[in-house]
């Protein structure tokens, strides 16, 4: 087990190094100087060279590299364009405001989907499961940007109940969590389902009608438990979205998460933030993947030992 | 393939979904076409005068702030959506496929390379390369094409990689090989036509996946240039005049909702086709 939590995490630093790699040469391709962008074209000449070296950013690309490395290792992920804040300490509290959101947008689809999970997988193949597999369908087939202004304009223009924008405590998570939750709950809703019909037609279950527990006991105590592996993975995936931020929907609500901070950065041509939170956000989503991968392992022994 | 297409069409029979999506779909390419046709509908007069009117027999769809009819707009984002959706899906499959096709087939240290940089692409959450993308190199409909492709590969690389897996053990193949028949011809003629099928489904269920993606970009103002109209942009712009004109939001939505559950269903009613054991809503 040690061994093997050893090689995943290797694996992950690997990925981690590529995905900084990729993130910086990409920065460093974007055409014309970022002194241009910042000090507009007609600042002079001496002003953007000491704009470029303030930043490290008149050095051979090849050095620029091994500082970027460097200084990603010491958790820096570089300054701010504008006011040489670091880009960290930009990002950290944007990334508590969507972890937040991120929280009760999960618990919400998690209590959706197994419910409705269970409910088709008990009358698979009748009506209620052939609706619901439809309902969900249709539930994925809408996109965030149409579900949140859907929502937004029943409940917080006509009915006035929730707020139209940001977080202003409690009664703002609801729109949006719902708006994240109900396209995720479509998707894993039909995974438990078909977990749970699988697992049913196991001889265990038939030994356990036959013992004489009722469909609810066996559901709780023999079905759900299994059919809850296979659902593990798409359920850390989801974690692992809607944890690096979910750009669009944050920017509906105008949500001061990741997502937001993402294309504000994006508006004002603040590059090092946009390959700060992109790097923050694979590294948060490569964790929920290792994390399901440990789950995996010790929930179930026949991947633990194989 | 012939058993498929009589599959597919007895299982279209019973599947009326699948049927009336089937007539959506036409009734929107016959649309995205219709700008390519006559070009003077892709000229969209700005009548200020008009702004914001609400839909009536002169415009059916009501006028945007901009003063540009929200219908002409719906049918040249519909154009975009279909350029956009098909150059992505065929761009990933002329990459992903042989790609996947080398790593599977070969293994070894190429297949090590290629599922290596696989598993880097796939380390970035869904729509965050492409935004970064989008975000360093500005926007365009080239632009969107590529980011979306780059990203969309991967995932017919890894159907193909896992059949050619399967396959290339298989007694047909073995077969072949030792009748003398070279890795080329193994690859394209023996193992290739059995990856069809997976791919036809994930195809069409990528197609909705890149018109939402494409719409999504656009809606945060990193999709196509203002040169071209993209249901992104609509929406985007019509959240200012949520509470005035929800029209506005409502027209492009369901245009956008109507492809994309129509493409689901279908691509649903193809993975029944080729894999009737599984049952179940369709994949991202």
């Amino acid at each position: 087990m040690l061994k093997v939590l050893f090689q995943r995490f290797l694996q992950l630093l690997i990925v981690l190094w590529g995905i900084s790699t990729l993130i910086f040469f990409m920065q460093r391709m974007i055409p014309g100087s970022p002194a241009d962008s910042v000090l507009g074209a007609d600042a002079s000449e001496i002003d953007k060279l000491e704009w470029l070296a303030r930043y490290g950013l008149d050095l051979p690309v090849w050095k620029q590299y091994f500082y970027f490395i460097i200084n990603l290792i010491r958790g820096d992920l570089g300054k701010s364009y504008h006011d040489f804040t670091p880009v960290v300490e930009i990002i950290l509290p944007r990334l508590w405001q969507t972890i937040q959101l991120a929280s009760v947008a999960f618990i919400f689809s998690l209590l959706l989907a197994t419910a409705f999970g269970m409910l088709s997988a008990a009358k698979a193949g009748k009506l209620t499961d052939k609706t619901s597999a439809i309902v969900s369908l249709l539930a994925i087939s809408a996109p965030s940007f149409i579900i949140g202004p859907i929502l937004m304009w029943i409940f917080s223009v006509k009915l006035e109940l929730f707020p139209l924008f940001g977080n202003e405590g409690a009664s703002s998570f609801v729109l949006p969590a719902v708006t994240l939750g109900a396209s995720l709950a479509a998707f894993s809703s039909r995974m438990i389902r078909s977990g749970i019909v699988d697992v049913l037609q196991e001889d265990y279950i038939r030994t356990a009608k036959s013992k004489g527990l009722s469909p609810i006991q066996i559901l709780a105590k023999h079905a759900l438990r299994n059919a809850f592996l296979p659902t593990l993975t798409i359920l850390g995936m989801q974690l692992g979205v809607l944890l690096s931020g979910t750009v669009i929907t944050e920017q509906i609500f105008n949500w001061p998460g990741l997502g937001s901070l993402v294309v504000e950065a994006v508006q004002q041509r603040e590059y090092n933030i946009v390959s700060g939170c992109v790097i923050v956000m694979a590294t948060i989503y490569v964790f929920c993947n290792l994390i399901v991968d440990i789950l995996y392992r010790v929930f179930d022994p026949r991947v633990r030992f194989s | 393939m012939k058993d498929f297409v009589l599959r597919f069409f007895k299982i279209l029979n019973k599947d009326k979904f699948a049927v009336i999506s089937g007539f959506i779909l036409l009734f929107w390419i016959i649309i995205a076409f219709l700008p390519f046709m006559i070009p003077s509908l892709t000229n969209i007069p700005l009548t200020l005068n008009e702004r914001l009117a609400n839909p009536s027999s002169k415009f059916l769809f009501g006028v945007d702030g901009n003063g540009q009819s929200v219908g002409l707009l719906i049918m040249n984002g519909a154009s975009t959506s279909l350029i956009v959706s098909l150059f992505t899906v065929s761009m990933s499959l002329f990459v992903g496929i042989p790609l996947g096709a080398i790593a599977g087939f070969f293994g070894g240290r190429i297949d090590i390379f290629i599922s290596r940089f696989i598993d880097i692409l796939l380390a970035f959450p869904p729509m965050v390369l492409p935004i970064a993308i989008m975000a360093f190199f500005g926007g365009g409909l080239i632009n969107v094409v590529i980011a979306l492709s780059l990203t969309g590969w991967v995932s017919y690389a890894r159907v193909v990689r896992g059949q050619f897996l399967s396959f290339k053990e298989r007694e047909f193949v073995v077969a072949a090989q030792s009748l003398g028949a070279s890795s080329t011809r193994v690859m394209f003629k023996h193992i290739f036509p059995n990856t069809i099928s997976p791919l036809a489904v994930q195809a069409t269920f990528s197609l909705a996946g890149v018109i939402i993606a494409e719409a999504g970009l656009s809606f945060l103002g990193l999709g196509v240039s203002q040169a071209h109209v993209s249901w992104g942009g609509l929406l985007n712009s019509a959240r200012d005049y949520l509470t005035s004109n929800p029209t506005l939001a409502f027209f492009p939505s369901l245009a956008l909702f109507s492809v994309v559950a129509s493409l689901n269903f279908i691509g649903e009613t193809l993975r029944l086709t080729f894999d009737p054991k599984s049952i179940g809503a369709g994949r991202m």
